[in-house]
């Protein structure tokens, strides 16, 4: 026998309830090969005239489909990736001019690198969103996205971007001057506390008057530091506590992301 | 496919603006009008669901559509009477972003983006930035963005207040053809334009909805 | 080469070219499945249209990527079983065309084919339904068992069940053709 026979055998016995001989098995499907039909009576052709015009229009279900069958992780993801297209080049330009900028300060002045990150973490959060309360905004709510998916996305576009410049600038510090890789941890600690502040700011009051809330209170601790003779250090709260308390504002902002933007309407 | 307002109230905060709206949408176009201030807006974002009912429901082919959420968001296309806030990125590009928001996935999103800069006679705009575009081309990008994922309810707020008589013809049109298989309910200052056309014309006056059917 | 699922969903875009491939594709499949369900090809090359039509109207129930193939032989099982409940069939022996072989291989092939046909004819239509659809159109048991609305489990015994009565059937024919000759 031909090994492709007994390969069809054995592909059909896995699938018996009952096992059965095969040599008895193969003899019986090759008898099985006899029964062949001849071709249709109605050509490909023909009938695929018959059948010109029995399709439906096009169907909207695809569009829904496409959404609904994907799992809501992948629909996530797929919304985060959409907004990095919101963050044009001049702001991914500029985030990295003043971080350069940062850094030469850093090395004159002497203070932490971390002392760059609450006014770009600020300004780059109040750039993200500053659509909301705008129509845009609301054609983005009325898409089928929650609005904690779309200050979250933005959010993590902001921080991923922040701790690669971070990571740069500790690289090159730490190859300049022997700074200690440790000192990411206050550019990371930072990063989420002002990130969480900033929200829940823009939440509460608007992007703008948001970022210029926590601006002006890393000013205040600035002009604190500064006053009392100490390292410039903005930092009154060790980095693990900073950067809890900076993921629980996060965690605040998100759960009251519908409230984002809400602005007077006027009637129309 | 039906739209029902269940005594429904709405407005901002807990003044309601509109209330005890009752009546029920199908398949057709449906005029909002009103003089201003009356609410038209209002309940446009009502229907959208960004405006949470203070009494009452709002049902999508009978079920809840707060309760649903973003499932009933699929259904809908809206376009706001007012433009601004888009971001600087050209047509074609910032109805990619909308295309992704709206779940349409990468391999079918090229070909409706399109589709819908045609059926919005935007061809000869496309690469041009969102915010450099007149009045009436942003309220035809607002069309567009609105088409992108076919919905069976097509909400636009006073859609053609910024096109030129030519242009309105043309989008009356429109608008007769996209009714005719899905809910388009507009709202308009120019209800003479279209009202031999709809299937029915909700006028309100003093906060209340009186529905008038062809 | 483009999937059946994603001919599918061109064809819900009103896609003609893709309702052609599929018809390419799968016609003789479909009425080889027929004809040897109803032993009759003109009532296999109707029903065949007919499935293909249902296809037509009924594309938008198509879920993608849910595999057409079970699909479509979900339609086509259906409509052969709405035909038999309809009418009491008896189970035709195919016929030959009439140029091919000399005729006496004609014989010795068409007597074989008769013995087998006679054999499939033992089983019922859900036995021999599972048994086309494994190892005609090599569906998997989990498809069988979406076409017949069974469970997998159930499947594999009819497979067992349906192939076992073969063995009998066939062997008892040989005895007696043994013992006639």
């Amino acid at each position: 026998m031909r090994p492709t026979e007994l390969e069809r055998a054995d592909a059909i016995a896995r699938d018996m309830a009952e096992p059965m001989d095969a040599a008895d098995l193969a003899a019986i499907l090759n008898r099985l090969d006899d029964f062949s039909p001849a071709a249709p009576l109605t050509p490909p052709g023909a009938l695929i005239e018959r059948l010109r015009g029995r399709l439906p229009a096009p169907s909207r279900q695809r569009f829904r489909e496409d959404g609904l069958s994907a799992s809501p992780l992948a629909t996530t993801l797929q919304f985060m990736l959409a907004q990095v297209w919101l963050f044009r080049p001049v702001w991914w330009g500029a985030t990295t001019v003043a971080t350069l900028i940062g850094l030469a300060l850093t090395k004159w002045v002497g203070a932490t690198p971390g002392l760059l990150v609450p006014p770009l973490v600020a300004f780059s959060l109040a750039y993200s969103m500053r659509e909301a309360g705008t129509p845009a905004w609301e054609v983005e709510l009325s898409c089928p996205v929650r609005p904690y998916q779309v200050v979250l996305a933005r959010a993590l576009v902001v921080l991923g971007w922040m701790t690669v410049l971070g990571a740069i600038a500790g690289s090159i510090l730490h190859f300049i001057d022997g700074w200690q890789i440790a000192t990411l941890g206050d550019w990371l600690a930072g990063m989420l506390l002002f990130a969480g502040a900033s929200l829940l700011g823009m939440v509460c009051t608007g992007p703008r008057l948001g970022a210029a809330l926590v601006l002006a209170g890393w000013v205040a601790l600035g002009i604190r530091a500064i006053s009392s003779t100490a390292p410039l250090h903005l930092w009154v709260l060790p980095n693990t506590t900073a950067a809890l308390l900076g993921a629980a504002c996060l965690a605040g902002a998100l759960l009251m992301a519908p409230r984002f933007g809400k602005s007077v309407h006027q009637e129309g | 496919m039906r739209l029902t307002f269940a005594a429904l109230s709405c407005g901002y905060g807990r003044t309601p603006v509109l209330t005890d709206l009752s009546f029920t949408l199908r398949r057709g176009l449906w005029l909002i009008t009103g003089p201003n201030g009356s609410g038209k807006s209002t309940l446009m974002r009502c229907a959208v669901g960004l405006l949470p009912p203070i009494a009452g429901r709002l049902l999508w082919d009978g079920a809840d559509a707060y309760r649903l959420a973003e499932r009933y968001r699929w259904h809908l296309g809206y376009a706001p009477q007012e433009t601004g806030g888009s971001p600087d990125m050209p047509v074609r590009a910032y109805l990619h972003y909308l295309a992704a928001l709206k779940g349409i996935l990468p391999a079918r999103r090229a070909a409706r983006v399109n589709e819908v800069i045609t059926i919005a006679s935007l061809t000869e705009v496309a690469d041009r930035p969102v915010p450099d575009l007149s009045g009436g081309l942003q309220q035809r990008m607002g069309l567009a963005q609105a088409l992108l994922n076919d919905p069976d309810l097509l909400l636009l707020d006073e859609p053609a207040v910024s096109l030129d008589p030519e242009e309105r013809v043309r989008f009356r049109q429109l608008l007769l053809d996209l009714s005719a298989d899905r809910i388009v309910l507009t709202a308009t200052n120019l209800p003479d334009e279209l009202d031999g056309m709809a299937s029915g014309i909700i006028r309100l006056s003093s906060g209340r909805a009186i529905l008038t059917e062809a | 080469m483009i999937r059946d699922e994603e001919l599918c969903r061109q064809m819900q875009e009103g896609n003609e070219a893709a309702l052609e491939a599929l018809v390419h594709r799968h016609q003789q499949a479909v009425f080889a499945y027929l004809y040897r369900m109803t032993g009759d090809a003109h009532t296999a090359d109707d029903l065949t249209q007919e499935s293909f039509i249902r296809l037509c109207t009924r594309i938008h129930s198509y879920r993608y990527p849910e595999p057409f193939r079970p699909w479509l032989y979900t339609i086509s099982a259906n409509l052969q079983k709405d035909w038999r409940k309809n009418a009491y069939h008896r189970h035709v022996l195919p016929q030959e065309p009439p140029d091919g072989p000399s005729p006496v291989d004609l014989l010795d092939r068409f007597a074989s084919r008769a013995e087998v046909v006679d054999a499939l004819n033992q089983l019922d239509d859900g036995h021999r339904s599972v048994l086309y659809l494994r190892f005609y159109h090599d569906l998997t048991v989990e498809q069988i068992a979406r076409v017949e609305g069974i469970p997998a489990g159930t499947v594999k015994s009819r497979l067992s069940t349906a192939l076992r009565r073969l063995r009998q059937y066939l062997t008892a024919e040989r005895g007696v053709q043994n013992a006639t000759d």
